[in-house]
């Protein structure tokens, strides 16, 4: 699952994972993402931080509470504009911090070492 | 470091949490390095500092299929992982005591310029850090590794699922100056001996 405030960023990720033989989907809106989690968990979650309503921490907190999503590994994926995002995100139980913009060779990696319980 | 000496730092810091960090380049290598060593001087003692870098496990694994990517983790203790806004500066870094055996390797040949270190904590990522930036502030030779950043390789050794160290090393495509990375080498360790 992907979620990212961003209709662009969302639907490159999914049209390049879905080509590279996963089965990914996106939300733009994290409240919505939250719900869709509880009813389907997926294996991996990659999370913007900077997002309205409900930002990347405050998401990744909320899984990690539910005992529905508390073991899927979450990887944040953002813009360098705060220094502390990447202390932050392994705060709130961030797997890996990757800054954009992201190569789509390594973020296939990336997607399958965590798939693959290697992160 | 001795691990009676790890546990009493880490106890005054909160129980160990995996900081993982995806680092493709150079850049991303040197902000990994200062992102982690500004969150430890703003939340401990000065005089700690170096204790605590020390005390930081690093551990390393390469990114398959890429050209040298790398996913870098510390286990860093949580109260080092607060929220800081960097809206003060930190306290200054206290000048570097390097063991001469710990001291950073370099090699160049026409075509590249290479640094190296055995690293088992953080504080050996910081002293390679470190060694590179006073490379590139050299004056003439650090031109070359500026021009360099950018298409720097990451390169990993020594390692593997068990080890407790290894061998990072950043490669630069430019010829740098062999005397004047001896006087560099030097000038640093005198300076990490004596503080001067």
């Amino acid at each position: 699952m992907i979620v990212d405030d961003e209709e662009g960023v969302i639907s490159t990720f999914v049209d390049y994972l879905n080509s590279a033989g996963f089965q990914a989907s996106g939300y733009t809106d994290a409240n919505a993402a939250l719900r869709a989690l509880e009813e389907t968990p997926p294996n991996l979650v990659l999370l913007d931080i900077m997002m309205p309503e409900l930002d990347g921490y405050e998401f990744c907190r909320r899984m990690k509470l539910n005992p529905r999503t508390e073991r899927i590994p979450v990887v944040f994926v953002s813009g360098k504009d705060r220094e502390d995002d990447a202390m932050l995100s392994t705060r709130e139980g961030g797997a890996l911090y990757i800054s954009k913009p992201v190569p789509f060779d390594e973020l296939k990696e990336v997607v399958n070492l965590a798939l693959e319980n290697r992160l | 470091m001795e691990s009676t000496t790890k546990q009493i730092i880490l106890a005054n810091y909160g129980r160990l949490k995996l900081a993982r960090y995806l680092v493709r380049s150079y850049n991303d290598f040197a902000d990994v390095c200062q992102t982690v060593a500004r969150q430890v001087l703003h939340c401990a003692d000065p005089e700690k500092v170096f204790e605590l870098f020390n005390a930081i496990e690093c551990k390393c694994a390469l990114v398959p299929n890429t050209l040298s990517s790398m996913i870098v983790g510390f286990n860093v203790p949580e109260k080092i992982l607060r929220r800081q806004g960097y809206r003060t500066r930190p306290s200054r870094i206290p000048e570097l005591r390097v063991p001469p055996t710990q001291a950073p390797r370099y090699e160049c040949n026409d075509e590249r310029t290479t640094f190296s270190l055995k690293v088992t904590c953080f504080f050996d990522l910081y002293l390679l850090h470190r060694f590179i930036l006073e490379a590139i502030n050299l004056p003439g030779e650090g031109m070359k590794l500026i021009k360099s950043k950018r298409t720097a390789r990451l390169g990993l050794s020594d390692s593997d699922s068990t080890s407790t160290s290894f061998k990072l090393a950043v490669t630069f495509a430019c010829k740098c100056d062999h005397e004047s990375l001896v006087q560099l080498e030097t000038r640093f360790l005198r300076q990490a001996l004596t503080g001067n």
